[in-house]
């Protein structure tokens, strides 16, 4: 399941739950339909959430701004798509959905990308911090250290945290 | 030398100075700091490296690099790194200086 398939999904999602609700019962479907939603409505919320738990570990992994903006700036917009569809919808029939209906999944659906887009928007907004002026005092004293060979080794750093020792 | 074979990250003692007193980092925060530069930092781009944009000027022996990172607390953070690769034919980039630019 990739981010480019959830607009699709999550708009094939909103037809179905809007031909239900226009038939004001669920049951007034057929029965294939009904079925053929709810398993649309499943394979949504796991995109989403297997999106989510994806996007969690690289982010704790932490990215490189450019890169973060490159990957997940279009993956912001696929989701504003998708809620920018939903929403409306929702807006028309809230209130309507009994538990466990389709109109009530889809608005679990659309909290899960809220949330989302929610997580993302912030980290977009932190990688997109304009550079301040670089500290030049730090970067002399640096500069200095490295001349003067006052270095340590990432391998040895790892030695000292792996020994229990502080960065 | 190629970025994908990883380069050998050296920190200044000026680098390790400012992380430490990076602030709202606690101890864990910096520790998978390090980890976190070390597994990225090491397998930079040479496209990266070469980008005039990551570079005061395109004469700089240093180009900026900026780790959008996690706070135990589940915020983000966004770090400066300014980086030394005049050894990267040799497998080495020098960190000079970290700087937090913000968290939000």
């Amino acid at each position: 399941m990739t981010t480019q398939t959830l607009p699709e999904i999550v708009t094939w999602a909103a037809k179905t739950a809007a031909l239900a609700a226009d038939s004001e019962e669920e049951t007034a479907l057929p029965r294939q339909a009904v079925e053929d939603a709810h398993a649309v409505y499943r394979i949504a919320r796991t995109a989403v959430a297997e999106f989510k738990t994806n996007l969690e570990g690289k982010l704790l992994a932490g990215m490189e701004a450019k890169q973060l903006i490159a990957v997940y700036g279009p993956v912001a917009a696929t989701f504003d798509e998708c809620l920018a569809k939903l929403r409306p919808f929702l807006e028309r029939h809230q209130g309507r959905y009994e538990k466990g209906e389709l109109g009530s999944i889809l608005v679990a659906i659309e909290r899960d990308l809220s949330d989302v887009r929610d997580r993302l928007a912030k980290y977009l907004a932190a990688a997109k911090l304009p550079i301040p002026p670089i500290d030049l005092e730090s970067l002399k004293r640096g500069r200095a250290d490295a001349t003067a060979g006052r270095v340590e080794s990432s391998r040895d750093i790892l030695e000292r945290l792996q020994a229990g020792g502080d960065f | 030398m190629s970025s994908a074979e990883g380069y050998a990250l050296e920190w200044t003692d000026e680098a390790k100075s400012q992380c430490r007193s990076l602030p709202r980092f606690s101890r864990s925060d910096r520790i998978r700091l390090f980890y976190n530069v070390h597994e990225q930092l090491s397998r930079v781009s040479d496209d990266f490296r070469n980008d005039p944009e990551n570079r005061d000027d395109p004469g700089a022996t240093e180009f900026r690099w900026v780790l959008i990172f996690t706070l135990d607390n589940g915020d983000p953070a966004t770090i400066l790194f300014v980086v030394d690769d005049q050894a990267a034919v040799f497998g080495r980039l020098q960190i000079i200086s970290v700087q937090l630019i913000d968290s939000l």
